[in-house]
């Protein structure tokens, strides 16, 4: 199976995330920037699911560092966002996202959807 | 700054130079002590835990359906975090009126010939 990373602070998010993908995917769940950034290096992951609020670190810091990375830097990596308006994805794809899902997550399928479009499966 | 001298005009004619000073000088003494008090708050953190709470607590409402919840919670995310930027503007806009009130004291003092 393969392996997603869920880099999310909120606990109930990440019940349903797992929920959402726990037959199909492996899951690594990580609580803060920092954690996730040390975990993903030393398990690399399929796919990076981020939550843009986390607290310290937050999600789009993250994503700078995991870009700047030269084993890292071309994972799949989807932006979860509370603050999801029109216009705000260009942002998340210029600031290098490769796809977002707004939050709360109402309709799983929008997640799954994106995830097989990065993987290909 | 035109207003200001728009108002000090107006206390002017009230009470003279006299009144426009000693309303300039009670300002500047109090005006720095309230900036700073604000200041306070926000460099406390408090706002900010405000935010954070409120952001945690729309995600999980809305994850349950609970609408009017999650967008209470998100409205005091947001306006929270409007204060810490507003508050964090407060001591420039002080120093620039700060620096025009004062020199129209001086000012007034040199034509004085203090």
């Amino acid at each position: 199976m393969k392996k997603i990373a869920v880099v999310e602070d909120n606990p109930d998010n990440r019940l349903l995330v797992q929920a959402i993908l726990e037959d199909d995917y492996e899951i690594e769940e990580y609580e803060t920037g920092t954690e996730a950034l040390a975990g993903i290096r030393h398990e690399r992951p399929d796919l990076v699911l981020l939550d843009i609020s986390l607290p310290g670190m937050d999600g789009t810091e993250v994503l700078e560092i995991l870009r700047r990375d030269a084993e890292l830097g071309s994972l799949p990596v989807i932006a979860l966002t509370a603050h999801a308006m029109a216009g705000d994805r260009e942002n998340y794809l210029a600031a290098g996202f490769n796809d977002y899902i707004s939050k709360p997550i109402v309709d799983e399928d929008l997640l799954l959807d994106a995830i097989h479009r990065l993987l290909g499966d | 700054m035109r207003e200001i001298d728009e108002a000090l005009e107006r206390i002017a004619k009230l009470g003279g130079e006299g009144l426009v000073h000693k309303m300039i000088g009670a300002f500047l003494e109090t005006a720095e002590r309230r900036v700073g008090a604000a200041r306070e708050v926000l460099d406390s953190g408090a706002l900010d835990a405000v935010a954070r709470a409120a952001h945690s607590l729309s995600s999980s409402a809305g994850n349950l359906g609970a609408a009017r919840l999650m967008e209470l919670a998100r409205e005091i995310e947001g306006r929270s975090r409007e204060i810490e930027t507003l508050v964090a503007e407060l001591p420039e806009a002080l120093a620039e009126t700060g620096a025009y009130l004062k020199g129209r004291v001086s000012s007034d003092e040199e034509d004085s010939g203090r």
